[in-house]
């Protein structure tokens, strides 16, 4: 069966001009993502992985090379309202209610009655019942479960999240990595994941996308064969540390770990 | 949301111990100062302490009135005369209040609109804000007097003058605190907008606007307190009748000042008053737009 | 650090001389007579003609009221705010009091200070020093609580007394506030002078010109002494800039 190819990247290059001379971000990234992957790109700070992700998003646009969203243009699939984003922190409107952050998005592309798409998308990440409370009323893995819920309520085909569980504890991120696996697993659909944590890129990926910096570029691309309906307990078995490992080397062959 | 503090910003007990500190200070100021008119009549009553004080206490005119007598001053114009007399303080405080709030209301309109626009016309950033900012260092107030001249040889008298001055006067604070807080949300939450792909108008109405609300009701009590006070000045330049101002220029020509203090302390009572209905407003809209307070 | 670039300049100042000559186009085109709106050009000549006159007012005004009001207010407004921020009973109980006071019509102590101090420029110095005082007070008490605990607890940390945390810490940290007050000081001080001026005053000064000009319709010496008031304003509020852009470079304002 050949998979339909979401994501196309082909020689892509971002150079950033600043005062202090050319920042090349990106460079020669070649990419495909297909329907269904989950797929995470991970390395040090600086190695264009959120850049890439930002690009897929036009929200930055490439200054060389050629990228496709769903046979489109990223601006077209903007427009289009193809994927769900879920930055970094929350970002949630400190004025609006779980239930009308979550509608956002709905609101803005003038759906009628957003209300039946909120509870579902508030069920599918385990916040049913916090639908009238205000954001300051949640932990930090909740309002960012809230983000979550906010970018799948567009219902989407395609996710992409930037370091979505990066400033939180880890004991809540096994949690929520648990549960977005089984998310994904029940959607179908397609997430692309920036991290800059090993395990959490191994245990939730079918492909790891290893990426080094100075210049921005892909070192290695990495097919897990982990099976579907995995927990935690997998990440101290042998195959995972042997996918962990031949990260932590192409990490290593991209100087990730030098000054 | 946070909502600021406004005039509630300590605790009830050292404000009431600093309040009283106060009026004994100011009994005690009342006999020095009063010394000059009082001296002579304590001396014919025979000198003493009780004379001292009784007389000091209460001149009628004094070089400062106690306390008691302001009261006393403010119980008679307000409370035994009816409403609608010209004898009455209630008469004089609406005639200001009006012009107070109507100019409030044009300001704050005038204030918003130029915040957005300023906000969305890159080209009027950079060549009105600027002025507006130098616009401040013209004293207003020392021209209400023209402003009011003028407008009234044009056939504009009474409430319209003196509301246009508190609509110059409080139209910049409103503006500078919107255009701070429509330019206050952060880059991912811009961003996030940008996902979305949504129009200038949304980005407008849901994410600027309820962003800028904190700094729009703190300059709110700034501009309403400064508008009570463009309707004053604007009532001494042509001898106005009525109004808190009129009360303490006619008070000032006949020597009459308790009827001055009288004034000012409803004046007082009146910003304070309106200060405070401002913060009323905010914790309901905070309340309601789920602020932390 | 920021650096104004040309265009900064540029566009005001054409939106400024697109307004002069708008101003003189509608005076002239529609006739408008002067007693209610003079030409710039007729205010242009007045203020030639009169320069003698606008100095005096100046001096009266600006240097014997002004600057020496602002100069106290200020002071006593900081005096009074690191007492409070030493005994926090009384910041308690004054902090609320200052908000309230800032907010009241404080133009209208005026006709009492004259009462007390009389028609010369003394009881306008003192309107000024009431004027600035509260604002400098509420500024300067939030100024000092700036410093954040982390870099009070390093001072703690080296045994530092009240008066060093002062000094190298709380003080530097408190002058973005400081300097907030003393501009608004600035425009605050010349209004409570020229407005203090109506109350009562010898034949000379900014505040009395105007409103005796205004009385004699005599608009162009009105907008004539307005154009100075608003020139001195803005070469003291830009002399205070640039000074406070010295102290508190280190703002984040001041960022790119």
């Amino acid at each position: 069966m050949t998979a339909q190819a979401v994501i196309e990247a082909r020689d892509l290059s971002l150079t950033f001009t600043t005062a202090d001379g050319p920042v090349f971000a990106l460079q020669g990234v070649n990419l495909t993502v297909n329907d269904g992957d989950f797929i995470s790109f991970i390395g040090p700070s600086g190695c264009g992985k959120t850049t890439l992700l930002r690009v897929i998003a036009d929200l930055e646009r490439a200054t060389g090379g050629t990228i496709e969203v769903n046979s489109m243009s990223p601006g077209q699939a903007r427009m289009a309202r193809a994927y769900g984003y879920v930055f970094q922190a929350p970002a949630l409107y400190p004025w609006r209610t779980v239930e009308k952050n979550v509608g956002l998005p709905l609101e803005i592309m003038g759906l009628s009655d957003p209300s039946e798409r909120i509870k579902r998308n508030l069920e599918l990440v385990n916040l049913s019942g916090f639908e009238k409370k205000f954001p300051w009323q949640l932990s930090g893995g909740m309002q960012q479960r809230v983000s979550i819920a906010r970018a799948l309520a567009v219902e989407p085909k395609l996710l992409l999240m930037d370091e979505p569980f990066g400033a939180l504890d880890e004991i809540v991120r096994d949690k929520l990595n648990q549960q977005l696996l089984e998310l994904w697993a029940a959607t179908k659909k397609t997430v692309v994941f920036v991290t800059h944590s090993i395990p959490e890129a191994v245990f939730l990926s079918s492909k790891i996308v290893v990426m080094s910096p100075r210049p921005g570029r892909i070192i290695d691309v990495i097919e897990t064969n982990f099976p579907a309906e995995r927990t935690l307990d997998i990440r101290e078995t042998p195959e995972f540390l042997k996918v962990a490992h031949r990260v932590r080397e192409g990490l290593r062959a991209g100087k990730s770990y030098e000054d | 949301m946070k909502t600021s503090s406004g005039i509630r910003g300590g605790s009830v007990v050292p404000v009431t111990v600093i309040v009283l500190l106060i009026l004994v200070a100011w009994y005690i100021a009342a006999i020095f100062m009063n010394t000059v008119v009082a001296q002579p009549r304590i001396d014919a009553a025979g000198g003493g302490f009780s004379n001292t004080l009784s007389i000091s206490w209460g001149l009628e005119r004094p070089i400062i009135p106690a306390p008691h007598q302001v009261v006393q001053e403010i119980w008679m114009t307000a409370a035994t005369v009816a409403p609608w007399e010209t004898k009455s303080l209630v008469y004089h405080v609406w005639v200001t209040l009006s012009s107070t709030l109507l100019g409030f209301a044009l300001g704050t309109l005038l204030g918003i609109a130029l915040a957005i626009a300023i906000v969305h016309v890159k080209l009027l950033n950079k060549s009105l804000m600027p002025w507006i900012i130098a616009s401040q260092t013209i004293p207003i107030l020392a021209i209400a007097p023209m402003i009011i001249v003028v407008l009234g040889s044009l056939g504009l008298t009474g409430l319209l003058p003196k509301s246009i001055i508190s609509m110059y006067l409080c139209f910049f604070p409103v503006t500078i605190g919107m255009v701070k807080g429509l330019t206050s949300p952060d880059p991912m939450q811009l961003d996030l907008m940008r996902t979305y792909y949504a129009s200038t108008e949304q980005v407008l109405w849901k994410l600027r606007f309820p962003a800028s609300l904190p700094f729009l009701f703190a300059s709110l009590k700034v501009a309403i307190a400064i508008a009570l006070t463009g309707a004053i000045v604007g009532e001494l330049p042509t001898g106005a009748q009525a109004g808190i101002g009129a009360r303490m220029l006619t008070g000032s020509y006949y020597g009459q000042t308790v009827q001055i203090w009288a004034a000012l302390v409803a004046a007082s009572v009146v910003a304070a008053g309106l200060v405070y209905g401002v913060g009323g407003v905010e914790r309901l809209v905070g309340r309601r737009l789920g602020s932390q307070a | 650090m920021k650096t104004a670039g040309f265009r900064d300049f540029l566009y005001p100042a054409l939106f400024g001389i697109f307004l002069l000559v708008a101003w003189q186009l509608f005076v002239r085109g529609l006739n408008v007579p002067s007693v209610l709106l003079p030409a710039p050009t007729d205010i242009w000549a007045k203020l030639i003609t009169s320069l003698p006159t606008l100095y005096a007012d100046f001096v009266q005004t600006f240097i014997r009221a002004v600057i020496p009001g602002w100069t106290i207010g200020s002071l006593a407004g900081f005096l009074v705010a690191l007492v409070c921020d030493r005994f926090a009973f009384l910041k308690q109980g004054l902090l609320p009091l200052g908000n309230l006071a800032a907010a009241l019509p404080i133009v209208g102590v005026a006709p009492i200070l004259v009462m007390w101090f009389g028609f010369d420029w003394q009881s306008k110095a003192a309107m000024v020093v009431v004027m600035t005082f509260f604002p400098m007070l509420v500024n300067a008490v939030t100024g000092l609580q700036a410093s954040g605990h982390l870099e009070r607890d390093l001072m703690r940390s080296y045994g530092a007394t009240w008066f060093q945390t002062l000094l190298k810490l709380r003080l530097p940290a408190a002058m973005p506030f400081i300097f907030n007050a003393l501009k608004i000081n600035s425009t605050l001080a010349m209004i409570g002078a020229i407005v203090a001026e109506f109350f009562g005053t010898p034949i000379v000064g900014m505040g009395f010109r105007i409103s005796t000009e205004v009385g004699r319709l005599g608009l162009d010496m009105v907008w004539a002494e307005i154009a100075v008031a608003a020139l001195c304003g803005s070469a003291f509020y830009g002399l205070l800039t640039l000074l406070e852009r010295g102290v508190t470079f280190w703002h984040p304002s001041y960022r790119r």
